[in-house]
Parts: C-alpha cells; sequence; structure tokens
C-alpha cells in the first residue's frame, strides 16, 4: 500500500476509534505507526475531523419537532392486514410447501440446462478426417525439427514412455517394426487427442514414422488390417486399423519401400512384448495377412 | 418497555436525522419535514422491519431517498418560500468567520451546505460519526469506494471552504 493509497482510506477512519478494528483500515493504520509523515498528516486529519464532528452536532433538532413526531406516530397506525395478504404471505412464506414447489420449478430446469451445456461443452470435439490427420503427421515427420521427444532403441520401453506421457501405447506392430532400427519415440497432439509415433532407421538407410491414433477419432478411419498406400505432401504413407487404433506409416524415401515393409515377405514372426502388443495369433485376420 | 416502541427510536435517531436532513434541505422547516416523513413511514412499516438493528440504517436510507424523491418533485415544480430562507439565513450562513478551533455547528453547517450534495451526503453521515463508511454506501445506495473517494475529495472543500471564510 502506497501513502497516497492509504490517504485515501485513512479520510474515511472516523475520529472518535470505531473504525480501529475494522480490517479495512488495519493496513493504512499499520503503515502510520511506519511513516512519521503520514502520522503527522493523519494527527491533523483527525483533529479536523473531531473539530468538524464535534461543531456538526452541536446542532440541535427544533424542540417542537420531537413533541410533532410523537404526536405523529400516535395519529399513525401500521395498516392492518387483509384477509388477502395475510393468505398470500402464508402461500409464499418462505417455508411454505408452495414456495419451495415454485422454487424447484424454476431451479431444477435451470440446473437440467447448465449440466446441458455443461457436457455439450465437453464433448470432444469432432478432430476432423483421416486425411487431414495424415498431412499433419506427415508434416510433423518431413519438417518438424523436433522429431522425438525420446530416444530409444528397445521397443518395450519405448512403449513404457509413451503410455507414461499419455499416447497410444496398446501396439499391434507388423513384424518390420517389430523393434529392429527403432530410434525414438514421441507423443504429439491432434485437436485434443495424443497420437503415439515411434522412428524407425531400418537398413538401408530408410527412414519411417508409425503414428498410431484412436481409430474412433475419424470418420473416415482406413481399412481394416489392410494396408491403404497413398501419398501426402510428396511424402508415401501407408495406413490401416487394427483393434480400434489407426496406424500411419510415413516413408522419407519412395513408396516401394514401404510397400516391401509391409509386405507379406518381410513379415516374420513377432516376438513383441506381451504387454504392449498383441501378438498376431490373437487376431487372425492380422496374422493373415501378415504371416500367409 | 419495548426497546424498539415508536418513541424510543424517535428519541435515539431524531437529533441526528435532523442534522443530515438540514445538510440535505433548503431549509429548517424542510429538514423537520423531511424528519417526520422519515417517522412517519416508520410508524407504518418499521415494525416490518426482521432485524431491530437495522432502523438507524433504515431511518437514514429512508429519509435520503424521502429527500432524492422531493427534489425531484421540486424540479418539476420550482417553490422556494422566501420567508423561510430568510429565516434561516443568519443561523445557517455562519456570517462570523471562524478559525478551526471556533469552529460551531451553524458555521459547519453552512460550509456543508455550500458543498455538492454529491459529497454533502456522504460527508455529514461520516461527521456524524454514526456509521462506517460501509453503512454510508447501503445508505446513499452506492459502491463502498465511491463513498471513500467522495469522502476525501469532500474533505479537501470542505477545507477550503472554512479556510476562505476564516480569511475573508
Amino acid at each position: 500500500m502506497t501513502r497516497d493509497e492509504a490517504r485515501l482510506i485513512l479520510q474515511s477512519c472516523r475520529p472518535g476509534g470505531q473504525d480501529a478494528a475494522d480490517p479495512q483500515f488495519a493496513e493504512a493504520l499499520a503503515l502510520v505507526k511506519q511513516d512519521p509523515e503520514l502520522a503527522a498528516w493523519f494527527a491533523q486529519q483527525q483533529k479536523f475531523d473531531a473539530l468538524v464532528g464535534g461543531s456538526l452536532r452541536q446542532v440541535r433538532a427544533p424542540a417542537r419537532l420531537k413533541a410533532e413526531i410523537l404526536a405523529l406516530g400516535k395519529s399513525v397506525e401500521a395498516p392492518a392486514e387483509s384477509p388477502i395478504s395475510v393468505w398470500w404471505q402464508k402461500l409464499f412464506a418462505w417455508n411454505s410447501p408452495v414456495s419451495w414447489a415454485l422454487a424447484a420449478c424454476v431451479v431444477v430446469p435451470f440446473i437440467v440446462v447448465i449440466l446441458g451445456l455443461v457436457i455439450y461443452l465437453k464433448k470432444p470435439e469432432n478432430p476432423g478426417r483421416f486425411a487431414d490427420f495424415s498431412a499433419q503427421m506427415v508434416q510433423a515427420a518431413l519438417h518438424d525439427p523436433h522429431h522425438v521427444d525420446a530416444g530409444a532403441s528397445d521397443l518395450k520401453q519405448a512403449v513404457a514412455w509413451l503410455g507414461a506421457h499419455h499416447g497410444e501405447s496398446n501396439l499391434v506392430l507388423p513384424a518390420a517394426l517389430n523393434g529392429n532400427g527403432l530410434m525414438g519415440c514421441r507423443v504429439l497432439d491432434w485437436h485434443g487427442q495424443k497420437v503415439s509415433m515411434l522412428c524407425y532407421q531400418l537398413p538401408g538407410s530408410t527412414h519411417v514414422d508409425l503414428f498410431v491414433a484412436e481409430a474412433g477419432m475419424f470418420p473416415d478411419a482406413p481399412p481394416q488390417d489392410k494396408p491403404q498406400f497413398a501419398s501426402s505432401a510428396g511424402a508415401p504413407t501407408a495406413s490401416w486399423s487394427h483393434d480400434g487404433k489407426a496406424y500411419l506409416l510415413v516413408g522419407h524415401g519412395d513408396a516401394a519401400t514401404l510397400q516391401r515393409l509391409l509386405s507379406p515377405a518381410a513379415t516374420a514372426e513377432i516376438t513383441l512384448p506381451s504387454r504392449i502388443c498383441m501378438v498376431f495369433a490373437r487376431f487372425p485376420a492380422v496374422r493373415k495377412y501378415f504371416l500367409e | 418497555m419495548d426497546e424498539w416502541s415508536f418513541e424510543n427510536v424517535v428519541n435515539a435517531h431524531y437529533e441526528s436525522l435532523y442534522r443530515f436532513a438540514l445538510s440535505l434541505a433548503r431549509s429548517k422547516a424542510d429538514a423537520g419535514d423531511l424528519v417526520q416523513q422519515t417517522f412517519c413511514r416508520w410508524a407504518a412499516k418499521g415494525s416490518q422491519l426482521r432485524d431491530p438493528s437495522k432502523a438507524k440504517s433504515w431511518l437514514f436510507t429512508t429519509l435520503h431517498r424521502e429527500f432524492l424523491g422531493q427534489r425531484r418533485r421540486e424540479d418539476r415544480f420550482p417553490k422556494v418560500e422566501l420567508s423561510s430562507m430568510a429565516e434561516d439565513g443568519p443561523e445557517l450562513a455562519a456570517d462570523l468567520p471562524l478559525p478551526q478551533n471556533q469552529l460551531d455547528g451553524a458555521s459547519v453547517m453552512a460550509a456543508l451546505r455550500r458543498l455538492d450534495e454529491t459529497y454533502r451526503a456522504p460527508l455529514t453521515l461520516f461527521y456524524l460519526e454514526e456509521h462506517s463508511y460501509r453503512d454510508i454506501a447501503e445508505i446513499l445506495d452506492v459502491p463502498a469506494g465511491t463513498v471513500m473517494s467522495r469522502i476525501s475529495r469532500g474533505k479537501a472543500l470542505l477545507r477550503k471552504i472554512i479556510l476562505e471564510k476564516e480569511t475573508s
């Protein structure tokens, strides 16, 4: 509190000491004790206030006024309450059932509307189409200088890290991406939803990034268990869905590389950690595509 | 005896109410009328007040509203009673220039009445010393911060008026 602020507040402090206990004045009065200049100013103010207040209280009302008021009071009686007003007052008294019922009629719909509004506003927004997701992930894969959040060569550790950072961690990976050449991982945000990314540097300088998101986010999620090859911003992509997850593989080379990685010939028996990866044996359709 | 009987309420508050009314009104007669009307309302409606400790605040609030209502009517139909003004003149004008240590009720009231009503009402209530700034805010129906700034500004103006009176 500055001296000027204290002065403004102290101007409203009555000289009789009635306001000493008011918390509003406590800080300003404490400042008075520390600041001699403020203390001198305040003492002068209080002296002036006491002088003016004392003088004002010297003003006396005419003696006849009191007698007139008392006489008037005797002639003015509080109007008798009519039966109708009594009836209304009883009906709408705060503790009457009618009052409570009326209050409920107002309050309950109000609460319902507010709750509806809250639920509506909290509903996750429709993030968009898979094509948009694909385009943005390709941009992240190709141009984002911050490529991975954590370097990792062990798939188990990478998936554990993803899980710890609220990313997708229940993954079913093609054999070619079962951990060999893993460089790192990252969690991205897509319209408030977490997306996991695994970065691979495979033999032959093949750099690929795999993105995994909830398939339910997309009205046009890729086909189940069957990679769909395409390109976005010049980069080859492959996308598929499995067990409620949408997978997007982005290559940094040519399209043939992705096709080779996902071809049945390239797949072999998968040895992914049991907690994080579902073995293909549990999903015959996947196994059929990749292993047969 | 009922502490909140009409007579007891009048005894407790009519002097302060009159001082407040006198600072607002144009004449002693108008101030007396304001106080009478206020107690008249109390006689009719005071019993409806649930918390008797609010009686003082209720009376000052009612008097102020009564004054504002009268002023609105007078603004539409101006009426000045010359005889009344002449009667009040010598007492309220405080002809004698007084130093601060010789201020009396009439000179203070005269100085207060030279202030704009914006400052006069909160300042009078402040100097009556019966109301905290929060009470004053409630009576005048303005925010507490506004009361503080009006008291501060009003005091400066009042002091100036008193000093001018001293030097004249």
